[in-house]
């Protein structure tokens, strides 16, 4: 039997675990929503608010096109670039248009994502991706200069030295 | 004229030459005089050596005295960096009593919880109370159709309504945690908190907790306990103080010190508005508050504001071993790092259900 406002309720740990994204990020959005709750509790309703208000996507779905790019090449570490790259094309996220740097992660196992963490350093080290602060967390965008250069990472027509280095040494 | 004067006048006639005599006088005068001076001479040697033997030890004295005066100044000029080095210890020893309480009081309410759960189990045996929760959790769809009902039914519906909520409300309470309080004595812990630096416009906010920097890590692993509670506030207090300094974006980062949990926020070439201490202060009261968990666990938090000095003091040379070199390191990594504002990524797991699975 349901009981209204119970049976529901998650702890924000709980309710981290569900959204996929660390709690202390999970608090900042919900700060930055206004809806941070003084019990620490949230019920199903609010977690999916917070979802959809706080930007907090899964990117790497089995049937996401960087998926398929990343599982295409026979390169772990140059398929996650790849995939990578794919998912910030088809989101859109060509400077000024930016989301949360941990949706990049999300659906991602361990070792993809440690992987994907040294992607993005190499990218912003290049100077191809821009990372910056926001109220909800860090956000990542292309930087509008590099648009052309991401696509021929995404196409595997060219790679900059420093991710190269990834999967060549 | 004497007696002796002879008949013509003359002096008599003496036994031996007066030149003699005389010498032999001055002889005796002589070995006298050698014989009183070579005593005071002696006597004065000895004077001598009593006073040079004195003058050593004085001299001896006085170097120990010089000494004395230069280690005790040293002290002096050292009492700023010893009173740090004291406060620090004092400090992580007082993060390290408030963890131990944090995580006592942590048990007790688990227990208390469960305990809760078990007596509205006992509870939730009673059909006709089961059929009181059913009525209560359906009156959602009751309460939209009220508007169209007559006054009458409508005060009707709320009075029955009223009444189920008396029925249930003993079992909710329980499923609520709403029981939930431990009668043990009242206990404060301390939150530290610290500007960087204490003069001038600031660079960083740091809020020292007394939970355990695994946390940021194993927060998936554990339920969500009083030390979770105390650092998930203490985050929200620093996002809220953050925003109210009109630097919402500023960055805010959960680090380890020593195996402490830190948050700070760096507001390095940031215009603030306002007085960092007072709005943080008054963010970090609101925290505790609106922490009624912390409250049922008689914890009731303090916010201490030490200089940043304190959280980084100076080496102690003398007392090594007192001061846990990883906590000085990180310390000092988190005072004085210039590199933090450029470290964007994410440093942890991105924790995700399915793939956790």
């Amino acid at each position: 039997m349901p009981l209204p406002g119970l049976d529901d309720r998650m702890t924000l740990s709980e309710a981290s675990l569900a959204l996929g994204v660390h709690p202390f990020d999970l608090i900042r959005v919900l700060v930055a929503l206004g809806a941070f709750p003084p019990d620490l509790h949230l019920n199903a309703e609010e977690v999916e608010r917070v979802r959809t208000l706080g930007g907090l996507e899964r990117w790497w779905e089995p049937d996401s096109q960087g998926e398929a790019v990343r599982r295409s090449d026979p390169i772990a570490a140059r398929g996650i670039a790849r995939g990578l790259c794919v998912q910030l094309i088809e989101h859109g996220l060509l400077d000024p248009t930016s989301a949360r740097l941990d949706n990049i992660f999300r659906g991602l196992d361990a070792d993809a994502q440690a992987i994907a963490r040294a992607v993005l350093h190499a990218l912003v080290q290049e100077g191809y991706l821009r990372t910056f602060n926001t109220p909800s967390g860090v956000n990542v965008t292309i930087a509008s200069q590099h648009g052309e250069n991401v696509l021929k990472i995404a196409s595997g027509d060219a790679f900059p030295r420093a991710l190269a280095l990834l999967w060549q040494r | 004229m004497s007696d002796d004067s002879t008949r013509d006048g003359l002096a008599p006639e003496m036994e031996s030459p007066a030149l003699l005599d005389a010498l032999t006088g001055i002889a005796a005068w002589r070995e006298r005089a050698e014989q009183e001076a070579n005593a005071a001479v002696s006597e004065l040697r000895a004077e001598e050596a009593r006073i040079t033997a004195a003058l050593g030890e004085l001299q001896r004295r006085l170097v120990l005295v010089e000494e004395r005066r230069a280690q005790t100044e040293a002290k002096l000029n050292a009492l700023d960096d010893e009173e740090l080095l004291r406060s620090h210890q004092a400090l992580l020893t007082a993060l390290a009593h408030d963890q131990s309480l944090l995580l006592a009081r942590s048990g007790a309410i688990a227990s208390l919880r469960a305990a809760a759960k078990q007596r509205a189990e006992v509870l939730l045996r009673d059909d006709e109370l089961q059929g009181h929760l059913r009525e209560f959790a359906s009156f959602a769809e009751v309460e939209a159709t009220l508007k169209s009902l007559p006054p009458g039914y409508r005060r009707a519906i709320l009075a029955h309504h009223d009444n189920v909520r008396r029925v249930v409300e003993p079992v909710l309470r329980e499923l609520r945690g709403d029981t939930v309080a431990l009668t043990a004595p009242h206990a404060p812990v301390a939150l530290i908190a610290s500007v960087e630096p204490s003069e001038g416009p600031p660079q960083a906010l740091v809020i020292l907790t007394p939970v355990s920097a695994d946390l940021q890590t194993t927060w998936d692993q554990q339920p969500q306990d009083l030390c979770a509670s105390v650092a998930y506030r203490v985050m929200a207090a620093a996002a809220e103080i953050a925003a109210r300094l009109g630097a919402a974006d500023a960055p805010i980062q959960a680090r380890p010190y020593g195996r402490f949990l830190a948050v700070q926020i760096w507001l390095r070439d940031r215009p603030v508005k306002g007085d960092v201490k007072e709005i943080a202060t008054a963010a970090l009261q609101r925290a505790k508050e609106q922490a009624r968990d912390l409250s049922a666990a008689q914890v009731e938090l303090f916010i201490l504001w030490l200089p940043a000095a304190v959280l980084s003091p100076p080496e102690d040379d003398e007392d090594e071993g007192s001061v846990d070199e990883d906590t000085e390191d990180e310390a000092l990594r988190m005072i004085a790092s210039e590199s933090v504002s450029d470290d964007r990524l994410p440093d942890f797991l991105i924790a995700d259900p399915d793939t956790e699975a």
